[in-house]
């Protein structure tokens, strides 16, 4: 038996340059300034009188009209597979995949744009076309023998091997023109037109094997192993093995729970195992020079080559360790469900960037490493009842609540060292005892009643030096005059981004062909660090004001009653603005209607006499409803879709002016014939 | 029976296949490839050991890198190469990333700019070091003496100790106190080191004494000035060698290196070895200079 499996499809998107422009409306292109001029020329905004650079904020119609993105997206997703069966219960399974992708972007800046002598032109300016090609290729070949049977009838066997192949080649180029004429996709100044084009390529292989035993579907029992390599890892390296177990036990089998009729399922499991991760870069344990296009290593005319990374060759998978354990209700004929599951999950060798600073004669002066060690521990709780269960009504809801605690068990440590290194990423930390992203913030400690300047806790620098705790000296310093934040950061114990608990709540009602569902999701306990409140909290050039302040209120209200005491705390260009303070750490607690729908499937019959097979009408709004005491935007915190590396693990609670979840209605209708 | 063998050969035939696809799974995962990208271990030829010594000289050659101390390439290359670097001040974002990225020159100064390029040369002349000791670039039958590693490997073994010499003296003269501060010189020396780091652990190498790192200099030096040949050839040498250093380079900075060391007698000697023996440039010695000194 065999099969293929063939699709292709092209997608081409004009893009506008908008990404984050609402933000700008905050900044350079505030919303007091014109679009155009009385003479139809647009209004540059005031970065174009500094230095005649354009950045999209400073007039975002002025950006669109002049500027260009076309991409074109190809992908062709490929499989076939070819399956034996050579005896009974044998299973022989090949699969081949082959997935295509091509990205060509052609981004064009017009002379308007990118005029002549613009400050960080490559070469003359006076338009700026540039052509982006990326394609990846993905190859799978895997091999699954599965092999199942039945022994003493009670005796249940499944055996499984196999192994994966995995080849991705990636190439990209990115060729940048400038000297454009109007109506051209490239430019007529070719100097320096190759600026990186590269082939990349990684693989993965894998082996697995897998043996399930069943006696009368009663008691279960599971071994794994698999075995993988990554071209990731240098040679010695680059194998790890992960093996695993579970048991099972559907105790509701079992003669003596039998005779209960309360009780309609009822199954107890656990399981152990390691699992791993190699989600690293390419290269990252080689020393690896570059030469191509790279004019800083340019001597005596020749082209030489400087290292990126000088590699690590203990570099090895990432590993954790699982406990887990669970258990599965059904209670009254299954109305009433549950599962309970616990976890405690152990990661040993994080794959980690280490920032070496500048002096490790590499470009990228970042050596990837394993390091350290985390742990989360937490439930999860599901409940789903069938609450009433009538013809012309029923109602069900789901209920589910997730705790996690998450400690850091170690980080790097070394005899010249006074104390495990602390990763600091932005306002966000990692050290061993405390969770993960524990904030690190200079600490706010009201206004001078004099002034109106802001004070801040001085830390006691020799303690801080000697044990990395963060003590108060009984000092203050005043932050609106000088920046003393490098120095006098505290760790805010109990102040993560990430949520004590967090779950959500859905009911469904259905009377006769109406239907409503509304979900509520609700977490409880993050904190939320809030760069936009802080940079909007400041008078400065070309800022906009937020009108509620932390410490001041309501600005609007300050300058009506002439509050001297709250504006005497508005001070132009504060040093303040530049560092990151408890003043603007919040809480970000909050339940949310996520989603409701409200619908109306038309009977069969009815929906037959007009020649459907179904009609059903609905409208769905999300979003609709927000409880929380967050002052800012939004408390839902995704910071421009999320980050990556150390912010997507330690700063997902930094929100600067990000786009927050829209609020949605739709109305539809669905029909099949 | 049929069926029976079917499924046997089967079998060994995807034991068979099973076990050739570990065997080749090593080499599998070595293939990774890229065209902007060498890896270390994979520099075969004597162009790419050139390509990085070309490295190494523009991380040293940056006027900024040495700040007042850039004149030490005039010193050494005498008119030899001329640095461009007028439009590096301008628009520092087109001469180099690192700058660009990780330094702002009013934050760390000329110092700090030298100490990082330093790093720059150090690391790629002690690759170029290691591949040459391991013997990894080999070219049998290459007739071009210019691809010939057996002939090229002194000069580029010479290019790679006087760039470290150079980094090494340079950042001693940075960091530490100067020679003679403590009676045997053992206070802290530069942060350089002399093996390419390939893990976290190797680089927590202890940082050298001024004595060490003298004795260091001095040694790469006399075998750069053994090792590097009298002048440019271009039937020997590819044109990359041109703007490098050559034997006097390495004996003039000797000589600069003896009179940091206050070792008068040294430097006379290498100055004098420098201009020639019968040279009419000759330097006196110094006590014929100055009669009654005892040096």
């Amino acid at each position: 038996m065999g099969g293929v499996n063939l699709s292709a499809n092209q997608v081409d998107v004009r893009t506008i340059p908008l990404g984050n422009s609402y933000q700008y409306a905050l900044t350079s292109a505030l919303p007091a300034y014109p679009v155009q001029l009385p003479d139809g020329s647009y209004f540059n905004g005031i970065a174009n009188g500094i230095n005649n650079t354009i950045s999209i904020g400073t007039n975002p119609v002025f950006y669109r009209n002049n500027y260009s993105n076309l991409t074109a997206t190809f992908r062709s997703t490929n499989t076939a597979y070819l399956q034996l069966k050579p005896v009974s219960g044998l299973t022989i399974r090949s699969e081949l995949g082959y997935d295509y992708q091509r990205a060509k972007s052609d981004v064009l800046l017009n002379q308007q744009l990118y005029p002549k002598g613009i400050v960080g032109a490559e070469r003359t300016g006076n338009g700026r076309a540039t052509d982006q090609s990326v394609t990846n290729q993905t190859t799978n070949v895997n091999t699954i023998i599965t092999y199942a049977r039945t022994l003493r009838k009670n005796h249940q066997f499944t055996l499984l091997a196999g192994n994966s192949v995995q080849s991705t080649l990636s190439d990209n180029g990115t060729y940048i023109t400038e000297n454009v004429p109007e109506g051209a996709k490239t430019g007529t100044d070719t100097a320096r037109t190759v600026v990186f084009k590269d082939q990349l390529s990684f693989r993965f292989v894998s082996f697995f094997g897998r043996l399930n035993y069943a006696y009368r579907d009663k008691y279960l029992a599971e071994f794994s192993v698999r075995t993988d390599g990554s071209s990731r890892f240098g040679p010695g390296k680059r194998w790890a093995s992960f093996p695993s177990a579970s048991v099972g036990w559907v105790i509701s089998d079992e003669e003596f729970v039998k005779s209960i009729p309360a009780i309609s399922f009822l199954k107890l499991r656990a399981s152990y195992g390691l699992t791993g991760n190699a989600e690293i870069g390419n290269y990252s344990w080689q020393k690896v020079f570059t030469y191509v296009g790279y004019n800083a290593a340019i001597y005596g005319g020749s082209q030489g080559g400087q290292f990126t990374s000088l590699g690590n060759r203990d570099l090895s998978w990432e590993a954790t360790r699982q406990f887990n354990a669970g258990l599965d209700v059904g209670l009254l004929g299954n109305r009433i469900s549950a599962t309970i599951d616990f976890y405690d999950k152990v990661s040993d060798g994080l794959l980690l960037d280490y920032a070496l600073g500048p002096l490790a004669g590499t470009i990228n002066n970042v050596i990837t490493i394993n390091l350290g060690s985390v742990r989360n521990r937490g439930i999860e709780i599901s409940l789903n009842t069938r609450n009433v269960e009538t013809k012309s009504f029923k109602w069900e809801s789901s209920f589910n609540v997730s705790r996690n605690r998450n400690t850091v068990l170690s980080t790097y440590n070394a005899p010249f060292l006074n104390f495990p290194f602390q990763f600091i990423n932005g306002p966000n930390l990692a050290t061993p005892g405390l969770p993960l992203g524990t904030y690190y913030l200079a600490q706010f400690a009201g206004f001078d009643p004099q002034t109106g300047n802001e004070l801040f806790y001085e830390r006691d620098r020799s303690v801080f030096a000697n044990t990395g705790q963060t003590v108060r000296t009984g000092n203050l310093w005043d932050g609106t005059v000088s920046n003393q934040a490098g120095n006098n950061q505290f760790i805010q114990p109990n102040r993560t981004p990430y949520p004590l608990f967090f779950g959500g709540f859905t009911n469904t009602f259905r009377f006769g062909p109406i239907d409503l569902s509304a979900l509520i999701y609700f977490q409880y306990g993050n904190w939320i660090y809030d760069q936009g409140e802080r940079a909007q909290s400041y008078p400065a050039q070309g800022q906009m004001q937020r009108r509620n302040i932390p410490g001041i209120g309501n600005v609007q209200n300050a300058i009506r009653e002439s509050d001297n005491t709250a504006l005497n705390r508005l001070v132009w260009t504060s040093n303040a603005r530049s560092f990151e303070s408890t003043r603007f750490l919040h809480n970000g607690s909050f339940a949310r209607l996520k989603n409701v729908q409200l619908g109306y499937t038309l009977p069969v019959e009815t929906a037959r006499k007009i020649r459907l097979r179904t009609l059903r009408v609905y409208a769905s709004a999300q979003n609709l409803l927000t409880f929380t005491k967050y002052p800012g935007w939004d408390p839902e915190v995704f910071r421009n879709g999320g980050g990556d590396g150390a912010n997507a693990t330690l700063g997902p609670g930094v929100t600067n002016n990000d786009l927050p979840q829209v609020r949605t209605l739709l109305i539809g209708l669905n029909f099949g014939f | 029976m049929t069926y029976f063998i079917t499924t046997k050969h089967l079998l060994s035939g995807l034991i068979l296949g099973l076990a050739l696809g570990l065997a080749g799974c090593e080499n599998y995962l070595d293939e990774v490839a890229s065209k902007t990208l060498i890896q270390a271990e994979n520099v075969r030829t004597v162009q790419e050991l050139d390509i990085l010594m070309t490295g190494a000289y523009s991380g040293i050659a940056r006027n900024i890198a040495f700040g007042g101390n850039a004149l030490i390439i005039g010193e050494t290359f005498a008119d030899l190469v001329a640095i461009n670097n007028t439009a590096y001040r301008t628009a520092p974002g087109r001469s180099s990333r690192v700058y660009t990225w990780t330094h702002r020159e009013e934050d760390y100064g000329f110092q700090a700019e030298f100490l990082q390029w330093s790093t720059f040369g150090l690391t790629n002349a002690n690759n170029v070091l290691e591949i040459l000791r391991v013997n990894q670039v080999q070219t049998p039958g290459e007739t071009n003496p210019r691809l010939d590693i057996t002939r090229q490997r002194g000069r580029l073994e010479g290019d790679a100790r006087f760039v470290r010499a150079l980094c090494v003296f340079e950042q001693t003269r940075l960091l530490a106190y100067p020679w003679g501060h403590t009676p045997d010189n053992s206070h802290p020396g530069p942060i350089a080191a002399f093996q390419s780091p390939s893990t976290f652990g190797d680089l927590a190498y202890p940082r050298l004494s001024v004595r060490a790192a003298y004795d260091s200099v001095l040694n790469d030096l006399r075998r750069a000035e053994q090792l590097l040949p009298e002048n440019y050839d271009p039937a020997r040498h590819l044109p990359d060698y041109q703007p490098r250093a050559n034997k006097y380079a390495a004996l003039a900075l000797m000589a600069r290196v003896y009179a940091q060391q206050d070792n008068v007698d040294s430097c006379l000697a290498v100055c004098n070895r420098l201009l020639g023996t019968g040279s009419g440039y000759r330097f006196p010695g110094v006590a014929s200079r100055f009669p009654g000194t005892a040096v």
